[in-house]
Order: structure tokens, then C-alpha cells, then sequence
């Protein structure tokens, strides 16, 4: 976080957005299986972040599993190949995919990168550290609020991250393709963006209607 | 036409020509011969004129006709043309509207397609010439999130010695359990033994609150007694087949004096006393001819509660059996003589249609007292002053 | 007035029952508190952790779990506040309840701000048109399938997402119904007029069965006298937790 705190005042780095795009999958993705129950609600920990209540599993075996793939969307966000990332929830006993939550990650034209030399393309407006902050809250609430629309998942359940990105990609070694798991017949709900003027998210859901 | 005109025309001239020739060469010499043939050709040329002048008249009349049809035909083409015009018009107008119909059916299906494509980008299909799906190969299940595999590991070790402590406690008080059952089943066994041998009844709990009561006595093993305790713990006696045939002491014992006890000692007295009667009329019933002594003196042994028997000093282990075992009336007899306990001389041999009767009687139904005593009284002693114990009974 | 974002609801439900609409718009208002800032956890959170508290609490005064003072004390202001809003918040439902059930409501305004007259932001929603009072309650599960479906309306709004950040403040929530009927609890205000300042958005839920009606039911200006806003006298304060104490609630 200390690399982009000192560009706080300037326009945002390539590796500053990685890192705050990183950070965000973290809260979104531990606020997502605590609303959905993926997780028993007592293995969770209260987190005062953006201004708001999140709740962070401290299941460590979770909490492994996620720093090391968190690590690598990192990479692949400061490299610009990732192109999606999925949350994909499916019931344990049947293996049949519930809810599908969809992050696409967009490079920002105008955004300024460390290997573009930058002549050509405009300076981003300036975006302070707590303005992008403050639209990923508005995403993280939005996650949040949305359980109350979402059917309920009586099952035990479990979460995969898929990770969307170039086909020519070098992925290592304990990575392996996979399908996308698509819902079949599922509802769609966009949910709000946010951009870093590096990298623009949007937020998706898609999830097995209840009727 | 024309060509008829023409022809006629040249025929005119060709006659007028004849003519001229006859004029000419017959002027002079005048032939009336040849005047008529002239004035002949004459009516003939103006024939050929009129017929000319029809010919013409009709050609002008035709010609006009033509010229007039050609206006209409040219009229006509002139209209073709327009009508022509105007449906060529008329068809790509027809063509236009259907050309935008068919534009904004694709318009629309595009927007579709673009919904459709929206949907499907948030449904999260792809486009796998451009992109690839990878996820990490370990994964993370809450499947794991057991209980135990949620404790901390520092906490785990502790929690399986819990386990462990709470299993080892668990297991040593079953065994203790196990051993306090036997030691009761035990204890509770020796009691109802000695209740049995005090008291001479089995007492058996058949559900909450009845008893079924058995005396050491009973001639039966359907002979038996049923009491319930009430809530307030006063028992009652139920009917059975057995106290059926007790209206008297149920009376005197229960009915008037309310004593449970009194009531049950008069039975044991009274099966005390049929029992003992009854091994004798037993031993005199039996028929069989292969008996000694030995075998006879295990029957009494099995039938050793009659007081008669008692005096044997052999036979007193405590047993209730209802077997049966067959011996003659002679051996019998015999024994009894050999152990001293009747004197040949008190025994009556009952003829043998009387022996019949009683032995059907003694199998088949019971016997009332008063008969019994009469009948045993009969076959039994003459002296009795000898054997004051057998005459008490008898 | 600043220009107002309208959402159109349409449940495909046929039946309009008051319970339906009371479940509506407790939705809405618990959509708001979380959505528009005044609480830092959706509402449905908050009440776990009061009643969670509570069950401690009790335990505490039975003597039964033993915990350390020290973590008590830092329970008390956050959790004080937190039960306040829960109080009042369960205290304003149970009216709701009772006020639909009693007559028919034919809107509601949640006004967010310190005063009715210039609010920050204004919500109003029209329910579709119940025929009776006394129409007969929708099961459960189509009052929740249909919160969902105006929930799932707000959240999907991109206008409504684009609204300005806003403060914690005041909550007080109007309910506009018949001059004649048998309101208790919320107070007439037979001068209140909807405010035009402020971030507006009007919300029109309407159901299959209803649609075509409401436009010949839409009451002529002559009969608006016959209705009257019923003001809410509970007031919902929005609180925005302080960093170390949410961490121990």
C-alpha cells in the first residue's frame, strides 16, 4: 500500500491500481461468502474498511488459498492480462453452479502505464486514492444489499475463482484451465463500476432464478 | 390493294391502247362488226373504271382505317409506357417498404442480439479464440470447516486429549454400569430365590404395577395369581383361570379380612395339602410295568414336596417338577412298602373298572377335595393308627 | 426540482394485498438505511448482532458466561447506537404492519435529511392499488418475491447507484392515506407537501393485474383533498461506526 500512498496526490500507477484492485477482490470476495453463508458465520472477523463494516474469514486454510491466488491476479492485473475474474458458487452435493459473480477488468485508455512511455495518451483526470476507494464501496455495498434479492442457498456450498485471461497467457504450473461454468437459464443483475483510471471494473451477478 | 389498282390501271391503258390500233387501222374501213366490239370494250373500260374507282375509294377508306388504328396502337404504346412507369414505380416503392421492414427487423435483432450478448457476456461466456480460463489447481472448500479442522492448531491438541479423557471416562463408567447391572441382576435373583423359599411363591413383574404370583405348589404352570398395585399402592387381585377356582378364600381371606397374606397362605396350604394327596393318587394311577426302584425314588425325589416322601432323608433337595414319570401301581407300592411308609396290608387294591375311572379323572380333571379324600381313603389304609403322619392327610 | 429518477416496478403478481405493499416498503427501508449510507451494515446485519447481544447479555446477568470487563465497556457507546437504530427501526415496522393492515396506504415518502422541507434526498413510492383493506394476505413467499423484485430494481438502477454520497442523518418516512380513516400512531400533517429540493427518485410498483387500472383509478385532483400524509413520529438516526469499536460489536 506504501508505494501508492506517496502517488496518492498524482495519477495512479499501474502497480498502485494492481494493488488496489487486489485489495478489493480481497474484502469482495470474503463479504461474498459471508452474505452467502458459504462460510459459517462465526469463523468470520469484523473489518472496518471504506468506511464500512466488512466481514474477513479467519479460516486459515481459506485465508492461504486466497493470498496465494490473490498474488496472482496481482501479477497478471500489473502485467494487464487478466481479463475477468469469477466467483463461482456451486452446491456441494450436486456440484450444480448457484451464483455467478462476475468481476471484467478493462484497461483504461487513457490510463497512464509504467512500460507506455505516455507521450500520446492524456494524463488521467486526477483520482485521489480515497475517491477510487470510495467507488469501490459503493460496489462492496451493492454486493452486499444484493442478498437480499438473491434466492436463498439452503445447501452446503463451495467457491471457485476462475480467472478469465489472454489465451496466450504462461500460467504456472498449479493453475489449470477450467470451464466457465455457465448457468443455464440464470438471472443477471449488473452491478455498479469502479475504475482506478488504470484498470475500470464492472460487477456482475448472474444466479439459478428461484422461480 | 394497290396492286389490284395498278393491274387495273395497266389493263385500262392496255385496252385503250387495242383501241387506239382499231381506230387506226379501222377508221378507214369502218366495220360495223368491229364498232360493236368497240363500244363493247368501251362499256368494258368504264366497268373497269368504276371497279377502279370502288378499288380506290376502299384503299383511302383502309388507309385512314390504319393511320387511325396506328394513332390508337401509338396511343396505346404512349399509355403502355406510363402504366409501364408507374409499375416499375410502384414496385420499388413495394420494394423500399419492404427493405425497411426487413431493415428494422434486423435492427431489432440486433438490439436482441446486443441484449442477447449482454446477457450473455454476464452470464460468462467468452470468446475462446482471445481467452482462456484458469483456476488454481488446490482450491479451498468450506467442506473442511468441520468443527474439530476449525479450532486453531494450538487448540487442536488439546481438544483430542479432551476427546480422548472424555472417551476413557465415557467407557470406564459403562463398565462400572456393566458391573452394577450383574451385581443387581445377581442380588435380585438371590432375593426372589429366598422370597421363593420363604414365602413359596415366584413373584414376576409382568408391566408397571402387575405381579404375577406363582406358588412352589401350584399343579400347573398356568395356575397363577394376578395383582395390580393402584396408584395408592393398595394391591388387587386380578381374575385368572386359577383364581376362578378359588371363590371361597377370596371371600373369606379378601372380601372379609383384607389380608393378601392370609390369602395367599391359605393357597399355600391348600396346593400344600393337594400335592401331597395328589403324588399318592399319582403313584397309585400309574401303569407302566418297568419301574425300579432307583427310577422311583427319582420321581419322588422330583415330587418331594408331599410330606409323606419327606420322611425319605434322601430326597429333600428343593425341586418342582411337573413330569410325570410312570411307574406301576405295584412298584409302587412296592417302594412305598420298601421305605416304609405304607404297610402292604393298608393298601386296597381297587378293582379294576374303579382304577379306570380315577385315573381318567386324576389326568383329566381335577379332582374335588371331598372326593379325593374319599377316594384316597378307600384305596389307601385300613390301619391307619400306624401311620399317623399318611392319616393326618388322608 | 432537481430532475427525479423514476423506477417502474412491475411484480407479475396478481393480487395486490396491503401486506404485500407493508413488506415493500419495510424492504425499501431497510434497502435505504444500508444503500443511502446511514448504517455501516445492511440492516438485517445489525439486528443479528443486537439480538446476539442480547442472548450474551442475558447470559451475563444469569451468571452464566463469564466475560472480561474490559470489552464490555468498549461494547457500550457503539452498541448503545446500534440498538437504538433497531429499536426504532422495529419499533416503525411494527407500525407499518399494523397501519396497512388497518387501512389502505395508497404511497409512502422516505425523506433523508434533517428537516421535511429541504431534504437531501426524497424517495417516494406509489403501491399498486389494493381494492380492499381486508384483501386477502399474500402467502409469505410472494411478499418476499416480490420485495425481491423491487430490491433487485434499486440495486440494478444505474441513475439511483449515480446519487451523491450522503452523510448519516435523519430518516422520517410519510405515509399518505385516506382523510377518513382510522390512522393511529402516525401523526396527520395536513400541510405537508412533498419537498422539491434534493436528490428525488419515485418509485411506481405495479402488478399485472393492476396496471391497466391504475391509470383509470389515478384519483382527479379534485379527490387529492381526500387524501392526507400521516407523518411516522419515530425519527431513524443514521450512525456511522467509529473505527476501533466495530471491530468488538
Amino acid at each position: 500500500m506504501a508505494a501508492s500512498t506517496k502517488q496518492e496526490s498524482k495519477a495512479i500507477t499501474l502497480k498502485g491500481s494492481a494493488e488496489l484492485v487486489t485489495e478489493f477482490f480481497g474484502y469482495g470476495i470474503n463479504n461474498i461468502l459471508y452474505q452467502r453463508g458459504v462460510y459459517p458465520s462465526d469463523s468470520f472477523k469484523r473489518e472496518q474498511f471504506y468506511d464500512l463494516t466488512l466481514f474477513v474469514c479467519d479460516n486459515k486454510e481459506l485465508q492461504d488459498y486466497l493470498s496465494k491466488v490473490l498474488q496472482q491476479i496481482k501479477d497478471w492485473l500489473e502485467e494487464n492480462t487478466l481479463q475477468r475474474i469469477v466467483m463461482v458458487i456451486s452446491e456441494v452435493d450436486t456440484d450444480e453452479v448457484k451464483e455467478r459473480w462476475q468481476f471484467d477488468i478493462q484497461k483504461e485508455t487513457t490510463g497512464k502505464t509504467e512500460d507506455n512511455k505516455g507521450e500520446t495518451s492524456k494524463p488521467p483526470p486526477p483520482k485521489s486514492k480515497k475517491d477510487i476507494q470510495r467507488e469501490m464501496r459503493d460496489v462492496i455495498r451493492q454486493i452486499t444489499a444484493s442478498v437480499t434479492f438473491l434466492p436463498l442457498l439452503d445447501g452446503q456450498c463451495a467457491f471457485d475463482l476462475l480467472a478469465y485471461t489472454s489465451r496466450d497467457q504462461d500460467i504456472p504450473e498449479c493453475w489449470e484451465e477450467s470451464q466457465a461454468r455457465i448457468i443455464a437459464n440464470s438471472q443477471e443483475v449488473r452491478l455498479r463500476s469502479f475504475s482506478t483510471t488504470v484498470h475500470k471494473v464492472d460487477t456482475m451477478v448472474s444466479y439459478k432464478g428461484d422461480d | 390493294m394497290k396492286g389490284n389498282a395498278v393491274f387495273f390501271t395497266r389493263k385500262r391503258d392496255g385496252c385503250r391502247r387495242i383501241l387506239h390500233t382499231y381506230d387506226n387501222n379501222f377508221s378507214s374501213n369502218y366495220d360495223p362488226q368491229i364498232h360493236a366490239r368497240l363500244q363493247e370494250a368501251e362499256a368494258r373500260l368504264k366497268t373497269c373504271h368504276e371497279h377502279i374507282e370502288t378499288l380506290e375509294l376502299e384503299l383511302n377508306q383502309k388507309a385512314e382505317h390504319a393511320s387511325k388504328e396506328r394513332m390508337k396502337s401509338d396511343k396505346l404504346e404512349v399509355e403502355i409506357n406510363e402504366l409501364r412507369d408507374k409499375a416499375t414505380k410502384q414496385n420499388s416503392k413495394q420494394n423500399w417498404k419492404k427493405l425497411r421492414a426487413e431493415n428494422a427487423k434486423l435492427q431489432e435483432q440486433l438490439e436482441v442480439y446486443e441484449i442477447n450478448k449482454e446477457q450473455m457476456h454476464i452470464r460468462g461466456y467468452y470468446d475462446p479464440t482471445k481467452t482462456k480460463i484458469v483456476l488454481e489447481e488446490g482450491g479451498c472448500s468450506p467442506e473442511d470447516v468441520s468443527l474439530l479442522s476449525k479450532l486453531s492448531p494450538e487448540a487442536a491438541p488439546s481438544v483430542v486429549k479432551q476427546v480422548e479423557d472424555f472417551k476413557a471416562q465415557l467407557s470406564s463408567a459403562e463398565m462400572k454400569n456393566q458391573r452394577l447391572k450383574e451385581v443387581f441382576k445377581k442380588k435380585i435373583q438371590e432375593f426372589r430365590e429366598a422370597c421363593y423359599a420363604l414365602t413359596g411363591f415366584k413373584i414376576d413383574v409382568i408391566r408397571d404395577n402387575q405381579y404375577r404370583l406363582q406358588s412352589m405348589y401350584a399343579e400347573r404352570s398356568a395356575d397363577d395369581l394376578l395383582f395390580e398395585s393402584s396408584t395408592k399402592g393398595e394391591m388387587m387381585l386380578l381374575a385368572t383361570d386359577f383364581s376362578s377356582q378359588l371363590a371361597d378364600q377370596i371371600e373369606t381371606y379378601l372380601s372379609r379380612y383384607n389380608s393378601i397374606p392370609a390369602f395367599l397362605s391359605s393357597i399355600t396350604l391348600e396346593l400344600f395339602n393337594r400335592q401331597t394327596q395328589t403324588i399318592v393318587i399319582k403313584l397309585i394311577h400309574m401303569n407302566s410295568t418297568e419301574l425300579d426302584e432307583h427310577q422311583l425314588a427319582q420321581i419322588l425325589e422330583k415330587n418331594q414336596r408331599t410330606r409323606n416322601v419327606r420322611k425319605i432323608e434322601s430326597l429333600t433337595a428343593e425341586q418342582k417338577n411337573e413330569d410325570d414319570d410312570e411307574i406301576t401301581f405295584e412298584e409302587a407300592a412296592i417302594f412305598l412298602r420298601g421305605a416304609g411308609i405304607i404297610k402292604s396290608k393298608d393298601i386296597r387294591y381297587l378293582p379294576e373298572d374303579e382304577r379306570e375311572k380315577l385315573s381318567r379323572e386324576g389326568t383329566n380333571q381335577p379332582i374335588t377335595e371331598e372326593e379325593q379324600k374319599n377316594r384316597i381313603k378307600e384305596m389307601t389304609t385300613k390301619d391307619a393308627s400306624k401311620h399317623p403322619d399318611l392319616l393326618q392327610v388322608i | 426540482m432537481a430532475n427525479e429518477v423514476e423506477i417502474e416496478v412491475n411484480l407479475n403478481e396478481s393480487g395486490v394485498s396491503q401486506s404485500m405493499n407493508s413488506r415493500l416498503l419495510r424492504g425499501c427501508i431497510e434497502y435505504l438505511l444500508y444503500q443511502r449510507q446511514q448504517l455501516p451494515i445492511p440492516y438485517h446485519e445489525l439486528v443479528r448482532i443486537v439480538e446476539d447481544q442480547e442472548k450474551l447479555c442475558d447470559g451475563l446477568e444469569a451468571g452464566l458466561i463469564e466475560r472480561p470487563l474490559a470489552s464490555r465497556r468498549s461494547l457500550n457507546t457503539e452498541y448503545k447506537k446500534a440498538k437504538k437504530v433497531y429499536e426504532d427501526v422495529e419499533c416503525l415496522f411494527d407500525h407499518i404492519n399494523k397501519l396497512f393492515l388497518s387501512t389502505i396506504v395508497k404511497s409512502a415518502m422516505v425523506l433523508l435529511g434533517s428537516t421535511p422541507v429541504s431534504p437531501k434526498e426524497r424517495y417516494f413510492v406509489k403501491f399498486p392499488v389494493a381494492k380492499e383493506v381486508n384483501t386477502a394476505d399474500s402467502s409469505a413467499r410472494v411478499c418476499n418475491s416480490a420485495c425481491r423484485k423491487l430490491i433487485r430494481s434499486l440495486i440494478s438502477n444505474q441513475e439511483l447507484g449515480s446519487f451523491k454520497d450522503i452523510s448519516p442523518t435523519s430518516m422520517l418516512v410519510f405515509i399518505q392515506a385516506n382523510r377518513s380513516s382510522d390512522v393511529e400512531w402516525f401523526r396527520p400533517k395536513p400541510t405537508f407537501k412533498p419537498p422539491h429540493r434534493g436528490q428525488s427518485c419515485k418509485i411506481t410498483v405495479s402488478t399485472t393485474s393492476c396496471s391497466e387500472q391504475l391509470a383509470v383509478s389515478d384519483p382527479p385532483d379534485h379527490s387529492m383533498d381526500e387524501w392526507l400524509w400521516f407523518q411516522a413520529p419515530v425519527i431513524i438516526r443514521g450512525t456511522k461506526t467509529g473505527q476501533e469499536s466495530v471491530s468488538s460489536l
